[in-house]
C-alpha cells in the first residue's frame, strides 16, 4: 500500500483563483449580452457559470477519492466511458443545434446543455496513459512499437473524426497534441516522431487548405490588417483591447471592446478583456497561474511513483496548459482563431467542469506519492 | 519502478520544461510589448473606433410676427437614416436600398460617396419627417438593410398653410451648389434656409449643432453615450410682418395672382408682403412628389416667384409721380402750370392717346395726378431727357434694389441711354421718353421698389430700406430686443413739391381715378389715404370696347400704390393685380381693404392667431422646447 499525503493545496489555489478571476470578467464581458438577451438579465450568463463552477467542484471532490491508478489494470470503466461519449459525440451531429455553423452541444431542456468533446478531453488522457503504460514492452522493440501504435491510432480515429464533423478542428487539435505528448512522454520511440510529424503536419495543412473559411481564417491571421472589417476583424479587436489595457488596465468592467467590438468576449476573448480591463498586471497575473498550475502539476507528475499516473498527471496538466497557452496565443494573434476556450476562466459550464475534472484526476493523483 | 523508466521520463520532461519556458517567455514579451509599449497606438486606435462623434441638430429660432404669432414653429421628426460608417460600399446593395424606398439610384449613389469623403458625424438623411407610412417602410426596409438607423431631430413647422410661404421661405438640407459657392461655411448635410426670410436670415435663426460621443457596437447601434457637448437651439425673433394685414390681404386676394406689400413708415418694417399664389412652405420639407412638381415649380402661374421682389411689372400710372418730381426738380413744369388735355396727342409724328378719349382739358399738376391725365405726362416727358429721368429715379432709390433682408431680389429697370446701349446695343429714341412718361416702354419695377418710393413720399423724401427682421426674442422677458434699423436716407425732396403731390394724391381717393370705385370711396370716407392707381398694358389693343372679351391673360395689370392716413401716414402699400384690369377696381379694393384693417379692425377686433399662440407678455419665461 504506497503512502498517502494531502492533497495538492497549492493546485486547489491557483485553479480557484483562475476561477474567481474568470467569475469576474465572464460577468463584465457578458452583461450586456445577458441583459440584451432573451432572459434579459445582466447577470445570466454569469449565473450559469457559477451554477457550473459548483457542479464542477462537487465532482472534483468527488474524484479526488478516486483510484485513478486502478484504471490502469482495469480499463473497463474507460471503455464505456469511450463507448457512451462515441455515443453523445454522434448524436451531437444528429440532434444538435447548429450554432455559428457547427454542431457542439446537446441541449438539455433547462438544465443547460452537454459538449461531449470537451468531456472527452481527460478521458482521452486517462486512455492514452493507459495505453501506454499496458503496452511499455513494445516500446524499447524498434519496429516491433509500430503495430501498438498504429492500434492506439485507430482508436482514437472515430472521437476525433466525430469532432472533426462537428466541426471543431481547436478541441480535436488539442486532444491530438495532447495524446502525442503522452507518447512521446510514455516512451514510444523518437523516430515515429520524426515520421508522424511531417505526416499529421501535411495533412493538417490540406485538411485546412481545403476548406475555404478554415484558410481564410490562417490568411487573416497571417495579416489581419489587409481586412480590418472582415477576416481580420477578430485578430485586430483582440489586439486593439490588449494594446488600450496598458500596465493596469482600464478598470474592471470599464473596457469598451467587449461591447460587440470582440467576438465572443466571454468565452474565446475574455484573455483580451482581461487584458483591457485589468492590464499587463491582469494577462500576467493569468499566465502566472497557469505556470502554478504547470508547476504543481508537473511536481505532482515528478513525485508520483506510478508510471501510470505520472502520464496522466503530465497529461491532464499540459491539457489545461496547452489550452490556456493556445487561448492566449490566439488573443495575441500568434495562433489562427480555433475557438478554445481558457480553462476555469472563460465562460462556457463544459469547459468548466471539464476542467474542474481534470483538476480532480490531478489532486487524487497528487496524494499518492510514496517516493 | 523501473529506474530506466524514470530517467526517460525525467528526460523527456526535461524537453517539456524547456518548451513552456520558452513559450511563455515569448507569451510574456509579446503582452509586455502590446501593453506596455504600442499601448498608446492601440489605445487610440480603440478609442477611435469605438466612439463615434455624433452630430446633434440645432433647432432652429422659432419665429413670430409681430404680435407674437407663431409663423414657425419646431417639431419632433423622425428620418430614416445611414451612420457615416454604415454607408454601403456595394453598388448591389445601394441600387436594392433604391429600389426598396422608391428613390433613383444614382443619385443616391452620388450621395453616398460625397458623404464618405466627409460627413463629420452628420448622418445620411434618405427620407425625412416620416409619417405613419413612411414609418412603417422604414421598418420594413431596415429588417433588410440593418445599417438603416431612425434619427429623431427638430423639424420646421409653418403654421398659416400659405399665409406667408414666400416670405417665409422654406429649410432644407444644403445643395452642391451652396456649399461649392461658400466653401466652409456650410457643413455636408446641415439644414439650411433655402429661400424666403429662412435663407436671408439663416445666420440668424439656426443654433449650434451639438455633438455627443456614442459608443457604437459592431452593428452601429449606439450602446451609451460618453461625452455630449449639447445643441444650442437658434435664438427665437420677432418679424415686423403683421399676420392679421398679411391674412387680410391674403383673403383680399382670393384667387387672384398678383402682389403687395405694406411698409412701416416709422421704420421701413414690412408689416404684409404676399405674392399671389402662395404656397405652403411645409411642402418643401420633403422631397416632392411629381403631382407638387407639376403644381408648384412647373405651373404657368408661377407660384414659387415672390412677385413683391422678383416680379418686373410696367408701373402705369403710379410712375407719374416720378415724373412729376422730375418735371419740378429740373423745372420744365411748375405746380399750376396748365397742360391741355385733348384725349391725344402727337409727338414725333406719332398718336400718344390719352386714357380718357374724349379728353380731359386743362389740368394743372394736382388735376393731372388725380385724374391720371397721361397727355400731361407725355408733355411732362418731352420736355425732359431720358437720362433726366434716370437721374431722378437715381435720386430715388429706383434704380437699386431696395435691401429687403429677403433673397433673389430683382432691381427695378430704369431706362436711360445707357442702360439701353449696354441691353439691346441700339441708341436711344426720344420717343420712346413719351411712353415712358406713363410708365409704360422700358421702364419695369418691382411692387417692392414702388412701395419704397411710396413710403418716400409718405414720409416726406426718406428713403426706408425695408426689412422684416424686427428683433431677437428676449427669452426672459419674450418681448422683443429691438435690432438696430437698416439705414434710412433722407432724399432732401423739396417740402413744398411734395406738398401738391400729397394733394394730388389724395385727391385720388377723394374725386379722382380711384374714387370711382363705391367700396374705396367708402372705405376712404372712414379713413382718408392717399394713393395712385395705375394700369400697366399687357398687349397694345386698338379697339378698347372688346376688351372685356379679351383673354383673361391679355387683359393689364392693375395697380394700387399710395400712402394711409392721410394726414399723418403710418403706412406705405403698393397692391398689384395681375391681368385685372384697371386699377380703381381691382387693385384700389384690395388696398382699401388692408387700409381698413391697419387703421380700424386690427385696433377693435385682432384676428386670432395663424395656428400660433399669442405669448402672454406678463407671464414668467417660457423653458425652451428641450430636445427639438
Amino acid at each position: 500500500m504506497p503512502l498517502r499525503r494531502p492533497v495538492d493545496r497549492w493546485l486547489l489555489f491557483f485553479a480557484v483563483m483562475l476561477m474567481a478571476i474568470g467569475m469576474v470578467w465572464v460577468y463584465s464581458a457578458s452583461w450586456v449580452r445577458g441583459a440584451s438577451g432573451g432572459g434579459g438579465a445582466a447577470t445570466a450568463f454569469l449565473v450559469r457559470q457559477l451554477i457550473a463552477g459548483m457542479l464542477g467542484l462537487v465532482l472534483m471532490l468527488l474524484l479526488t477519492q478516486l483510484d485513478v491508478a486502478a484504471l490502469q489494470e482495469n480499463i473497463r470503466p474507460l471503455q464505456i466511458a469511450y463507448g457512451g461519449l462515441m455515443v453523445l459525440l454522434i448524436a451531437v451531429l444528429i440532434i444538435g443545434p447548429k450554432v455559428n455553423g457547427a454542431h457542439r452541444w446537446i441541449r438539455l431542456g433547462p438544465f443547460g446543455s452537454i459538449q461531449p468533446s470537451e468531456i472527452f478531453k481527460p478521458l482521452a488522457v486517462l486512455m492514452a496513459a493507459a495505453w501506454m503504460v499496458r503496452n511499455r514492452e513494445a516500446w524499447n522493440d524498434g519496429f516491433g512499437s509500430l503495430p501498438k501504435l498504429v492500434q492506439l491510432f485507430l482508436i482514437f480515429i472515430p472521437p476525433m473524426g466525430l469532432i472533426l464533423l462537428q466541426p471543431d478542428l481547436g478541441t480535436a487539435f488539442l486532444i491530438i497534441f495532447v495524446v502525442m505528448l503522452i507518447v512521446f512522454l510514455g516512451g514510444a520511440p523518437r523516430w515515429i516522431f520524426a515520421v508522424t510529424m511531417p505526416i499529421l503536419g501535411l495533412v493538417g495543412f490540406l485538411f485546412i487548405w481545403m476548406t475555404p473559411w478554415r484558410w481564410a481564417r490562417i490568411i487573416a491571421f497571417l495579416d489581419p490588417w489587409a481586412d480590418p472589417q472582415g477576416k481580420g476583424h477578430q485578430a485586430i479587436q483582440s489586439l486593439l483591447a490588449v494594446g488600450s489595457g496598458g500596465l493596469l488596465g482600464v478598470g474592471p468592467g470599464q473596457g469598451q471592446q467587449k461591447y460587440f467590438y470582440l467576438p465572443e468576449a466571454h468565452t474565446d476573448f475574455i484573455y483580451a478583456v482581461i487584458g483591457e480591463e485589468a492590464g499587463l498586471v491582469g494577462t500576467v497575473t493569468v499566465l502566472a497561474l497557469f505556470m502554478g498550475i504547470l508547476w504543481r502539476g508537473y511536481r505532482i507528475a515528478r513525485r508520483s511513483t506510478d508510471s501510470y499516473l505520472r502520464l496522466v498527471a503530465m497529461g491532464l496538466t499540459l491539457l489545461l496548459v496547452v489550452q490556456a497557452l493556445m487561448n492566449m496565443s490566439v488573443v495575441l494573434s500568434l495562433a489562427p482563431n480555433k475557438g478554445i476556450p481558457l480553462p476555469f476562466i472563460s465562460f462556457g459550464p463544459n469547459s468548466l467542469i471539464t476542467s474542474l475534472i481534470c483538476l480532480g484526476l490531478l489532486m487524487s493523483i497528487s496524494k499518492d506519492a510514496s517516493a | 519502478m523501473d529506474p530506466r523508466d524514470r530517467r526517460l521520463l525525467t528526460g523527456r520532461l526535461g524537453a517539456f520544461q524547456a518548451a513552456a519556458v520558452g513559450m511563455v517567455c515569448v507569451l510574456l514579451a509579446v503582452y509586455a510589448w502590446l501593453q506596455l509599449v504600442r499601448h498608446g497606438d492601440f489605445q487610440q486606435l480603440a478609442l477611435s473606433q469605438a466612439v463615434k462623434e455624433r452630430n446633434v441638430p440645432a433647432p432652429r429660432g422659432i419665429v413670430y410676427d409681430r404680435n407674437g404669432h407663431r409663423l414657425v414653429d419646431n417639431r419632433k421628426a423622425l428620418h430614416l437614416v445611414i451612420a457615416e460608417e454604415d454607408l454601403p460600399r456595394d453598388p448591389a446593395v445601394v441600387e436594392a436600398l433604391a429600389a426598396a424606398l422608391g428613390l433613383d439610384a444614382e443619385p443616391l449613389k452620388r450621395k453616398i460617396h460625397t458623404w464618405r469623403q466627409g460627413s463629420k458625424g452628420r448622418s445620411l438623411v434618405l427620407m425625412e419627417n416620416l409619417d405613419e407610412a413612411g414609418i412603417a417602410l422604414a421598418e420594413r426596409v431596415r429588417s433588410r438593410f440593418p445599417f438603416l438607423g431612425v434619427d429623431m431631430a427638430p423639424r420646421r413647422v409653418y403654421l398659416g398653410d400659405e399665409l406667408a410661404g414666400h416670405l417665409l421661405g422654406y429649410v432644407g438640407e444644403v445643395d452642391d451648389v451652396l456649399m461649392k459657392k461658400e466653401p466652409g461655411l456650410y457643413q455636408l448635410g446641415e439644414i439650411v434656409g433655402k429661400d424666403g426670410f429662412e435663407r436671408a436670415s439663416n445666420e440668424r435663426l439656426k443654433g449650434q449643432d451639438g455633438a455627443k460621443k456614442v459608443l457604437v457596437d459592431q452593428l452601429g447601434r449606439e450602446v451609451a453615450v460618453s461625452g455630449q457637448a449639447p445643441a444650442k437651439a437658434g435664438r427665437s425673433l420677432y418679424l415686423t410682418l403683421d399676420a392679421g394685414l398679411q391674412r387680410t390681404i391674403q383673403e383680399a386676394f382670393g384667387e387672384e395672382k398678383g402682389a403687395a406689400v405694406v411698409l412701416d413708415l416709422r421704420d421701413g418694417g414690412v408689416l404684409a408682403l404676399y405674392s399671389s399664389p402662395s404656397y405652403d412652405s411645409n411642402i418643401f420639407l420633403n422631397r416632392l412628389s411629381q403631382e407638387m412638381v407639376d403644381r408648384y415649380i412647373r405651373h404657368p402661374s408661377k407660384p414659387m416667384v415672390n412677385r413683391v421682389t422678383q416680379g418686373i411689372y410696367a408701373p402705369g400710372s403710379t410712375w407719374k409721380l416720378l415724373m412729376a418730381i422730375a418735371g419740378l426738380e429740373k423745372g420744365v413744369i411748375r405746380p399750376e402750370t396748365v397742360i391741355y388735355c385733348a384725349g391725344r396727342k402727337n409727338y414725333y409724328g406719332r398718336d400718344f392717346r390719352c386714357d380718357k378719349p374724349e379728353g380731359h382739358g386743362g389740368l394743372s399738376l394736382v388735376g393731372a395726378i388725380a385724374q391720371s391725365c397721361d397727355v400731361y405726362f407725355y408733355e411732362v416727358a418731352s420736355r425732359m431727357d431720358i437720362d433726366d429721368i434716370y437721374a431722378t429715379a437715381e435720386k430715388y432709390g429706383l434704380t437699386v434694389p431696395t435691401g429687403i433682408d429677403l433673397p433673389f431680389e430683382k432691381t427695378s429697370r430704369v431706362p436711360s441711354r445707357d442702360w439701353k446701349w449696354k441691353a439691346r446695343k441700339e441708341k436711344w429714341y426720344a420717343g420712346e421718353t413719351i411712353s415712358v412718361g406713363i410708365g409704360q416702354g422700358a421702364v419695369g419695377l418691382t411692387p417692392l421698389g414702388l412701395a419704397r418710393f411710396y413710403a418716400l413720399l409718405g414720409t416726406k423724401g426718406k428713403l426706408l430700406t425695408p426689412h422684416l427682421f424686427w428683433g431677437f426674442r428676449n427669452e426672459a422677458t419674450n418681448l422683443v430686443e429691438p435690432a438696430p434699423t437698416p439705414p434710412m436716407k433722407d432724399t432732401g425732396l423739396d417740402p413744398r413739391i411734395w406738398s401738391y403731390l400729397d394733394q394730388g394724391l389724395a385727391q385720388v381717393v377723394e374725386n379722382g381715378t380711384a374714387a370711382t370705385n363705391p367700396f374705396v370711396r367708402q372705405i376712404a370716407k372712414e379713413i382718408p389715404f392717399s394713393g395712385k392707381t395705375g394700369t400697366a398694358q399687357v398687349a397694345t389693343f386698338v379697339d378698347k370696347s372688346h376688351y372685356a372679351r379679351q383673354a383673361k391673360e391679355l387683359k393689364d395689370h392693375a395697380w394700387f400704390a399710395g400712402y394711409a392716413p392721410r394726414d399723418n401716414p403710418q403706412i406705405a402699400f403698393v397692391f398689384i393685380a395681375e391681368n385685372a384690369g384697371f386699377g380703381s377696381t381691382s387693385a384700389a379694393p384690395m388696398a382699401a381693404k388692408a387700409v381698413k384693417y391697419w387703421c380700424v379692425d386690427r385696433l377693435q377686433d385682432p384676428l386670432p392667431p395663424p395656428g400660433g399662440k399669442i405669448p402672454d407678455r406678463f407671464k414668467p419665461a417660457e423653458k425652451p422646447e428641450e430636445g427639438l
